[in-house]
């Protein structure tokens, strides 16, 4: 009887810790699924099995890796869809990226980082830049960069080496960066590498494009 | 150490995972040069939004589902259950009062759950049970929704029963369940609807029982409304076949 009810607190308080973790999930979803509908079913799923698997929980370990480890599996047993990411995943894995370019945008940065581009950019378009990366890349910079997990619980997630968490890192971040350097200069806001598109979109070059507009045309 | 060596160490450095001794190696070469330390620098930038990218909140109806799933929300239910009935007598007295007339057309309350349906069945989500008799999966369903479910066996030919999940409509929960018709996807949510959400939509009999019809997205929808539970099928099987599934359900 005691240990009936013992081991009936035990599980409410597991359950109680794995709620704690809801939003954290529910944001690493989003941007893995990519999509509000698909990503509540992601979490629901994972909390499905959390629930099922409490005994294989060792206590003292790290809860939050833990459901992460879960998260991860389901999306990529479960909700990635292959196909036609893929050529646009392989060819974004070798593509050289030039570090000049980056050298350039980090000095510009430095000096001034309120200045820089960067800041005049909203939490929409890191997300659509996010989104952008193939999978690969998205996964483990959400894992990283977003929720703050280690090379080594990542490693374990995806089911790799700890040297491929830390390649894929640094290649999707530098896509990403690269990325977010193209939206700057298409949306006028830094003259750059696509001098023909600026002055394509910026019609005329009148005056710096307004970004809510290149927003708009970004989401058509 | 110089530039090229270093911009390998940078993201290391920066998730603080570079063993001790190339820390300091690194630490060393940022004192004395400017185009490393502006890399770190816009790198602990991007960092810090993609780390408040994380700051979002989960839907209220995502947590309140979770919990269901746990045992306090199991409890939860227990005492739900108790009040469920006062509640019953109130909603009863509006019908009887009658209430809000929104709809009548296909756009009135009940669009918003017709598009929940047919989005749930566009995704193909992944099945949590599998199972090729829906007799199998009643118990899997057991204490994850709030009502017994029975997965009627489609009684046609070339129907085949896929698997199950757990889902929602709307803020409902839902028993969701796939079908094979003639090589035809079908997706079968059960779940206790609100009487008001149901108002309006195209209302038909099918045998004597209320049907409502829709068309969303490429999808044909039909809903079943049996006593305190609704069948929502969906497919892009024309409207009639759907109909004739509905039949089959009892």
């Amino acid at each position: 009887m005691i240990s009936a009810r013992s081991t009936k607190k035990a599980r409410q308080e597991f359950e109680a810790a794995c709620v704690e973790h809801l939003d954290a999930l529910y944001a690493a979803a989003l941007r893995m699924a990519r999509n509000p509908v698909e990503a509540e079913e992601l979490v629901q799923d994972t909390y499905v099995k959390a629930f099922r698997f409490v005994h294989k929980f060792e206590w003292g370990t790290n809860l939050k890796a833990w459901l992460f480890r879960i998260l991860t599996n389901t999306f990529i047993n479960s909700y990635r869809h292959r196909g036609h990411e893929r050529r646009y995943a392989e060819r974004a894995a070798v593509e050289p990226i030039y570090d000049e370019v980056l050298d350039q945008e980090a000095r510009a940065y430095a000096a001034d980082p309120e200045a820089h581009a960067f800041s005049a950019f909203f939490k929409e378009d890191l997300e659509r830049a996010l989104d952008d990366l193939p999978e690969e890349f998205r996964l483990v910079v959400v894992l990283s960069d977003m929720q703050e997990l280690s090379y080594k619980e990542i490693a374990e997630m995806i089911g790799c080496p700890i040297g491929t968490v830390m390649s894929r890192l640094h290649r999707g971040r530098r896509l990403l960066q690269r990325e977010l350097t193209d939206y700057a200069v298409e949306a006028g806001l830094k003259a750059g590498r696509a001098p023909e598109e600026v002055a394509r979109d910026g019609q005329g070059g009148a005056g710096p494009a307004d970004i809510s507009e290149f927003r708009k045309r970004k989401g058509s | 150490m110089r530039c090229e060596e270093s911009k390998k160490y940078l993201d290391t450095y920066i998730d603080g995972e570079l063993e001790a001794g190339l820390m300091l190696e690194v630490e060393t070469h940022l004192s004395e040069c400017r185009a490393c330390s502006s890399l770190v620098l816009l790198g602990r930038r991007m960092r810090k939004e993609l780390r408040s990218l994380g700051r979002v909140q989960a839907p209220d109806h995502l947590r309140r589902r979770v919990l269901t799933l746990s045992g306090r929300g199991r409890r939860a239910r227990l005492v739900a259950a108790a009040i469920a009935v006062p509640l019953a007598a109130a909603a009863a007295l509006l019908i009887v009062l009658g209430p809000p007339l929104r709809g009548g057309s296909d756009d009135g309350p009940v669009a918003g759950l017709l598009d929940d349906v047919v989005q749930r069945h566009a995704r193909d989500l992944p099945m949590e049970v599998k199972a090729s008799d829906p007799a199998e999966v009643s118990s899997w369903f057991r204490g994850k929704v709030d009502f017994p479910v029975v997965a009627p066996a489609l009684t046609l030919a070339n129907a085949s029963f896929e698997g199950a999940r757990l889902s929602n409509v709307q803020s409902d929960q839902a028993a969701h369940m796939t079908y094979s018709v003639d090589g035809h996807r079908v997706t079968l949510m059960i779940f206790n609807p609100r009487a008001v959400a149901l108002s309006g939509g195209r209302r038909v009999k099918v045998d004597g029982r209320d049907v409502l019809l829709g068309h969303r997205h490429g999808y044909n929808v039909a809903v079943l409304l049996d006593g305190d539970l609704a069948y929502a099928l969906s497919s892009d099987l024309p409207e009639s076949r759907l109909v004739s599934l509905i039949r089959s359900i009892h």
